[in-house]
């Protein structure tokens, strides 16, 4: 209602109104006096008499626009306001601590929503289908170009829509040249994802049917090549060395329809084999997904079926196969950097670590309230006698509460975006999708989280003191001048509750160390190559104009330049190198009569200088010669565990028959130690190793550079005499081994550095509880504690007498703990590795911790005790 | 010796402000004058109430109010009523009629 509000907000004007409107009375009032016959000062008293109170009026006349509730709220704050600058140390203790445990929710919360719920920035996300084939193999998403064209031209599921995506296309702009993945998209796209263009424009269906030379990009990318989303436009960019005009920009949060997502440029599918792609009109094996839009569940249900019923007639073969509409809210997932089932224990891990770290922080509020009421009973009792209802003081604590975790909320929120600034900074570079996920926006779902945590703490730790308060004894509260005798229940009530905080404090640090061993398992564990000194790069030919011949011909120049750099100490190059990786391949051993032997094993083509060069022990026989050409007799080397399945040792001279991306005979030469091709959490695995020049055409092969200590060589001279070796090559993620180990484990890496940094956090809110009430007890018993010492008590008794007492809270707390620390354990236990669900060392060294953190608490205060002269203490009462 | 005068009965001034105001745009001084002489004297309304009632008809939206000149040509704020009021007026008329002459039925009835 209009005028409500008009009198909430302009209630200056409205005021003012109101008085001109009672003056113009008055003023009538004292006229009709005066014609009635009476002198100007008998009719203006006459008239003031009968009006009364004009304030009075006015207030009553006010009161009609029934907003007091509001205006007592606002004047509950103001006086809330007023009453926390009063006590300015309690007010940033509460509000800090308040801020740190809602920062970190915040923190975890932000991370968790965007990197498992955040729904895809396109309209309506909910109707968007990917079809998918549910099979024996899990859910698939490709279909053969003929079959998707069947499955949409017959099924009725109109809005059918076919991508393509391509990674390490040739982009250039000038002389600048990068790699990119290309999506090529159909007529259809754009129009079925309903995106909008961030700047221009997106790619038409007539431009696709047209084959018009035109280019969409990502913020990301525009902003690398031509320095702003703004300056691409309208610019050519070099694709495959063909030109194709920028026409438009995709929004920041747009990442494409796969999760984690990377879309960086789309050009229209007709122009593929302009930028060196089969024509996917003649091409054999084209794949494609097929997306589209269905608006609700009954139309999702009808296109299902009919989608069932065409691909049951024209595609399904002998496997059993049936069609779904697949949800992609959340992007479709289930790609090869799709890592939410690997990240998401750990993210709930941390958001247990972080409730812990709230709810110690509203202990710590909450304590604070009350030792804060047990000082300012006399206040209250004051305003309770003066006539302010019980209600009403309650009401004004709990708006103080209020405004306390309305500024921690505040607080957290800064600190929310920053410790994720922290985090993205943090991550390793392969993490660069993730990057972008974790960013922190500030978004709905953050706001309500943010206000809907501050409420629950609100409540948790505001709604108890206020009522506590409220009922303060009246009588007993005035009659002395000391601080008032704080009652029983409170006392008992805040030495609970900083039992609970150790408690908590203690599960928090006993999980983080149980994180960090886990880490230190895995950042130690050996790989099976040498790791210090070692530093990685990729070599690549596609999309160069190598392509056609591959790094075979290439490798034995560009490996002699790298031997030859001052400051390597050795060099080797291979396909497949531990935590690097490489491509994949596998071979088949095949027994005598032609049928597999044992499973796929991953080959790995390798220099000869490559097992000295990354410290792989040669077990038996010989490493690979200058002498194991192309030409020569086919050869392999056996790692141990592969060796022990043929015979072991006197494996080494016989002849193996493989199929798959080798096939033939090959004579073994050699055996080698094992090494982990996968994460350092799976156990070694079997490989095969080849001479790289026997296994034909390869278009990339990893170099390794052992680097002299002391005098090691700089990066880029390495990349510098490759590129002069063979211009135009591709030099590409150039990473030590230690950082690709990171990469590796980042996963642990997060887990154990926000564990830690919560821990810390949380033993920092125990040890301020337990300094708070301990001093507080302190500063209560002073004269008690002046008339121990008038009495004979040395400083050394008087320190223990107050650590006693601290150190029966931090032990109540520690019994506390015990169940909790068990439980936090095996509910982190599928993240931990080396280490038991409950670790009696890291136990051990969380208890240390926390008796140390308590020590310091206490001693403070302790110390300040000892130090009270008793003459001054006794002459206070 | 004037008439005795009477009490008004809770939430009837309301019903009367709606009423004097159907007869066109009024202020506060005019209301009361109005009531004081349409009553024969026997209301006279109170400054205290005749504003509290004013303000709570227009937050309620029956009436809305504009500054206009006064016949001694001053500033003074004008009451109507909206159409929200006319039918609050009527309601409250046909509730009224009813009471009083249920009323009237037992006080006067035998």
């Amino acid at each position: 209602m209009l005028p409500r509000l008009r009198a909430l907000f302009r209630r200056r004007e409205v005021t003012e109104e109101l008085d001109e409107e009672l003056n113009y009375h008055l003023d009538r009032e004292i006229e009709r006096n005066i014609t009635s016959g009476m002198t100007p000062a008998e009719a203006r008293a006459a008239a003031h008499r009968a009006f009364g109170n004009l304030t009075h009026h006015a207030e009553d006349a006010h009161g009609a626009w029934q907003t007091r509730w509001l205006e007592v709220l606002i004047q509950d704050l103001r006086y809330g306001i007023r009453a926390l600058s009063r006590a300015p140390t309690f007010t940033l203790v509460a509000a800090l601590s308040l801020g740190l445990g809602i920062g970190a929710n915040t923190t975890i919360f932000g991370l968790i929503y965007h990197v498992l719920f955040q729904p895809l920035p396109l309209p309506h996300p909910e109707q968007l289908a990917v079809v998918t084939r549910i099979g024996t193999d899990g859910p698939d998403h490709s279909f053969r170009l003929q079959q998707a064209r069947i499955l949409a031209a017959q099924s009725g599921f109109s809005s059918a829509t076919i991508e393509w995506d391509v990674d390490n296309m040739p982009v250039a702009t000038g002389d600048v040249r990068h790699y990119t993945n290309l999506l090529l998209i159909d007529s259809a796209y754009y129009r079925t994802l309903g995106l909008s263009p961030y700047r221009g424009r997106l790619i038409s269906a007539l431009d696709v049917t047209r084959g018009a030379p035109v280019a969409v990009m990502s913020v990301a990318l525009a902003r690398q090549l031509f320095g702003s989303e703004d300056s691409a436009l309208g610019k050519i960019v070099s694709i495959h060395d063909q030109r194709f005009t920028v026409v438009g920009v995709t929004p920041p949060s747009y990442r494409g329809l796969e999760y984690p997502g990377h879309f960086q440029l789309a050009v229209p599918v007709t122009l593929a084999p302009l930028v060196g792609l089969p024509d996917r009109e003649t091409a054999a094996n084209t794949w494609v997904e097929l997306i589209g839009r269905v608006s609700n569940g009954s139309a999702r249900a009808r296109v299902e079926g009919q989608l069932n019923a065409v691909f049951q007639q024209c595609c399904v073969g002998q496997a059993v196969e049936r069609l779904a509409l697949g949800s992609m809210v959340r992007g479709i997932g289930g790609g090869k950097d799709d890592m939410r089932s690997d990240v998401s224990p750990m993210l709930y891990a941390l958001l247990g670590c972080v409730i812990l770290v709230l709810l110690i922080a509203c202990a710590n509020v909450g304590n604070l309230l009350l030792l804060r009421s047990t000082v300012r009973q006399r206040e209250i009792a004051v305003r309770l006698s003066l006539g302010a209802s019980r209600a009403r003081i309650a009401r004004q604590l709990l708006t103080e509460s209020a405004l306390l975790a309305a500024a921690g909320a505040a607080l957290g929120l800064v600190l929310a975006a920053w410790t994720t600034g922290l985090l993205v900074r943090a991550m390793p570079s392969i993490g660069d999708g993730y990057a972008e996920i974790v960013r922190f926006h500030v978004s709905l779902p953050i706001v309500a989280f943010v206000a809907l945590i501050a409420a629950g703490s609100l409540f948790v730790f505001g709604v108890a003191p206020a009522f506590a308060a409220s009922r303060a004894d009246l009588a007993s509260s005035m009659k002395s001048g000391a601080p008032a005798t704080a009652g029983r229940s409170s006392g008992g009530a805040i030495r609970w509750l900083v039992a609970v905080q150790v408690a908590l404090a203690l599960t928090l640090v006993s999980t983080a160390s149980l994180l960090v061993a886990t880490l230190t398992n895995l950042a130690s564990r050996d790989v099976g190559i040498r790791t210090s000194g070692m530093i990685g790069m990729g070599v690549e030919t596609r999309g160069t104009s190598y392509e056609a011949q591959g790094v075979v011909p290439l490798w034995p120049d560009i490996l002699r330049a790298v031997q030859g750099v001052p400051g390597v100490a050795g060099a080797g190059m291979a396909t497949l190198v531990p935590l690097f990786g490489g491509r994949m391949a596998t071979v088949q051993l095949l027994h005598q009569d032609g049928s597999p032997d044992g499973e796929e094993v991953p080959l790995t083509g390798v220099s000869a200088s490559y097992f000295t060069a990354t410290g792989i022990a040669l077990i038996a026989g010989r490493s690979f010669g200058d002498e194991d050409r192309t030409t020569a007799e086919p050869v392999t080397i056996l790692s141990e565990s592969l060796a022990r399945r043929l015979g072991g040792l006197a494996a080494v001279g016989t002849v193996v028959h493989l199929s798959g991306r080798l096939d033939g005979a090959r004579r073994v030469v050699g055996i080698v130690r094992d090494v982990r091709l996968g994460s350092p959490r799976d156990p070694p695995s079997a490989s095969i190793y080849f001479p790289l020049d026997q296994i034909g055409r390869w278009p990339y092969v990893q170099l390794m550079i052992r680097r002299t200590p002391g005098a090691p060589v700089a990066a880029d001279s390495i990349i510098r005499v490759i590129e002069r070796t063979a211009p135009g090559i591709r030099v590409r993620n150039v990473l030590t081994v230690e950082e690709e180990r990171a990469a590796w484990l980042l996963r642990e890496l997060v887990a154990a550095g926000l564990a830690s940094v919560f821990s810390v956090v949380a033993l920092g809110l125990a040890a301020i509880g337990l300094y708070g009430v301990i001093a507080y007890q302190v500063a209560r018993r002073t004269s008690e504690i002046g008339v121990r010492m008038a009495l004979g008590a040395s400083r050394g008794s008087v320190v223990s007498l107050v650590t006693r007492r601290s150190f029966a809270l931090v032990g109540g707390g520690i019994i506390v703990a015990i169940p909790l620390v068990f439980a936090a354990g095996r509910a982190v236990r599928s993240l931990l590795f080396g280490v038991g669900s409950t670790d009696g060392g890291a136990l051990a060294a969380s208890l240390l911790i926390l008796v140390a953190v308590s020590l310091v608490a206490t001693l403070i205060p302790a110390v300040r005790a000892a130090r009270i002269d008793p003459l001054v203490a006794l002459r206070q009462d | 010796m004037p008439p005795s005068k009477a009490d008004l009965l809770q939430g009837t001034l309301d019903l009367i402000v709606l009423r004097l105001l159907r007869a066109g745009p009024a202020n506060g001084w005019d209301l009361t004058q109005s009531i004081q002489v349409v009553s024969r004297g026997v209301l006279d309304v109170n400054y205290g109430s005749i504003y509290p009632a004013l303000r709570r008809l227009e937050a309620r939206g029956l009436t809305k109010a504009r500054w206009g000149r006064s016949d001694n040509n001053r500033r003074a704020r004008y009451y109507e009523l909206t159409p929200a009021g006319h039918r609050q007026l009527a309601a409250e008329r046909a509730a009224w009629a009813r009471f009083s002459g249920a009323l009237g039925l037992i006080l006067d009835g035998e």
